[in-house]
């Protein structure tokens, strides 16, 4: 068997993309479904793509996904991160505590749990961990005031990635953090875009950076 | 008289601004968790009548909302509000090897970020009268993600790193409206972070209190063309230097 990423977040047109673009270039693909009824990415043609649930609020519904994951191949290549907590709730709506703590546990601790469960079964692969990210997460060009619980969830995870770059770095493990386009017309070239950054090699390895899907570097 | 706010009073850093707002002559309503320890009560008496004790739970809307009614019963208005209360936790070494406890890690978040965000957003209609309208936050070096050389900590330092962001936000909302920000780096205090006093700190909170009031009371200036450094957001640390996001 080749290569394998596992993906949590193919219930959107972007991890959708993605899914595609790995296939393409003849990757095996788990793709996890992160709500109830997650949608079909339409890609098992190739029969090389698995759709797995994955429950980025439980640690071991997650568990279970690593261990179904593990049952098909001996290891995973790349896992990407792709769970999407956008709300796009104007600041006019007040503060809704309980939703900011719905959207943090979802976004920056299920990051964690997906990581931790599927750690495991990357240690005899490329070693290789992304995230995608939104311009949300980037203090200094925080402006205006709307989608503060994405915002703060998309913050504290810049702050998973690199105390996990800190630590695994050390064991050969290397970081992407992708920025996408949010219009939905650019969603296959943002996912070819990505695919070419996820799989390409750095000579700059040793630090953390940001690309957004025209290669430019945004700030921590 | 100034009156001041200020969270998590009963002692560490906040107990230590508390008597050294109420030694310079404001009136400080003190933010109280933990009704049984005493030195609180103590420096109440000591600076009578300049500390009002106020029962405060920043993780509780309810308890928020409640400290509210009773400071508006005494003051109508309050010029300055330092979120000082935040918590540790006693699993935080563990690295993504270990199982993270998440439950946990949650708590770090209401607390050390949402919480700021409760005590701002049910006291900003007691700041609003002020002429001062200054909003400090004690956050922590450990939310700089550009200088983060920790290996684990997932919860504190990614609830500080969501405070920052938080306080960038009401910085965005509010600073048009006249509000001024202090975001304050404290260092390393022999304070009580992880629930037992760390007698490892370089820092006695007493020291450090002494520059936080300083950096929280003081105006910032102005350039050549006008142009006041209050306009961006900057955290600083005790002795003054800026820390990068």
């Amino acid at each position: 068997m080749g290569n394998t990423a596992v993906i949590i977040g193919v219930d959107d047109p972007f991890g959708i993309a993605l899914c595609r673009s790995l296939l393409e270039r003849d990757w095996t693909v788990f793709g996890g479904t992160t709500g109830e009824q997650g949608k079909s990415a339409d890609t098992d043609r190739s029969g090389r793509f698995y759709q797995v649930p994955m429950d980025p609020c439980s640690i071991t519904a997650l568990e279970a996904a690593s261990a179904t994951v593990g049952s098909e191949v001996d290891q995973v290549d790349l896992l990407i991160c792709n769970i999407d907590t956008a709300q796009n709730t104007p600041s006019s709506d007040g503060l809704d505590f309980e939703a900011m703590k719905r959207v943090y546990d979802a976004g920056a601790l299920g990051t964690l749990r997906f990581i931790e469960a599927f750690l495991p079964l990357t240690r005899n692969g490329l070693r290789r961990l992304c995230f995608i990210d939104d311009a949300h997460g980037s203090i200094e060009m925080a402006s205006g005031g709307d989608d503060i619980g994405n915002r703060l969830s998309k913050a504290a995870l810049r702050m998973a990635c690199m105390i996990l770059s800190n630590h695994l770095r050390k064991e050969g493990y290397t970081f992407r953090i992708y920025l996408p386009s949010l219009e939905p017309s650019h969603h296959e070239m943002c996912a070819r875009f990505a695919t070419d950054y996820f799989l390409a090699d750095r000579e700059d390895e040793f630090r953390m950076t940001i690309l957004d899907h025209q290669g430019d570097e945004w700030p921590l | 008289m100034r009156t001041a706010l200020v969270t998590g009073a009963d002692r560490g850093l906040g107990l230590a601004l508390t008597k050294r707002f109420a030694g310079q002559g404001w009136h400080v309503f003190a933010g109280s968790y933990l009704p049984d320890w005493p030195e609180l009560r103590e420096a109440a008496a000591a600076h009578a009548p300049h500390i009002t004790i106020v029962p405060l739970d920043i993780a509780s809307d309810t308890s928020v909302a409640a400290a509210r009614e009773s400071v508006a019963v005494i003051a109508p208005r309050l010029d300055l509000v330092v979120n000082n209360a935040a918590v540790s936790s006693a699993v935080k070494d563990r690295t993504i090897h270990e199982k993270q406890d998440y439950s946990e890690l949650m708590r770090l978040y209401d607390v050390n970020t949402l919480g700021a965000l409760r005590v701002i957003d049910a006291f900003l209609p007691l700041v609003a009268p002020s002429d001062m309208k200054r909003l400090c936050f004690v956050s922590s070096e450990a939310g700089s993600v550009s200088r983060c050389e920790r290996e684990s900590w997932y919860g504190y330092c990614m609830s500080k790193t969501a405070l920052n962001m938080a306080v960038k936000h009401l910085f965005n909302m509010l600073r048009p409206q006249g509000y001024t920000f202090r975001l304050f780096h404290p260092g390393w205090m022999r304070t009580y972070m992880s629930g037992v006093k760390n007698t490892e700190g370089e820092l006695e909170a007493d020291d450090v209190a002494a520059a936080a009031l300083a950096y929280f009371t003081r105006q910032r200036g102005r350039d050549l063309a006008g142009i006041a450094d209050e306009d961006r957001l900057v955290m600083r640390d005790w002795r003054g230097r800026e820390w990068p996001w």
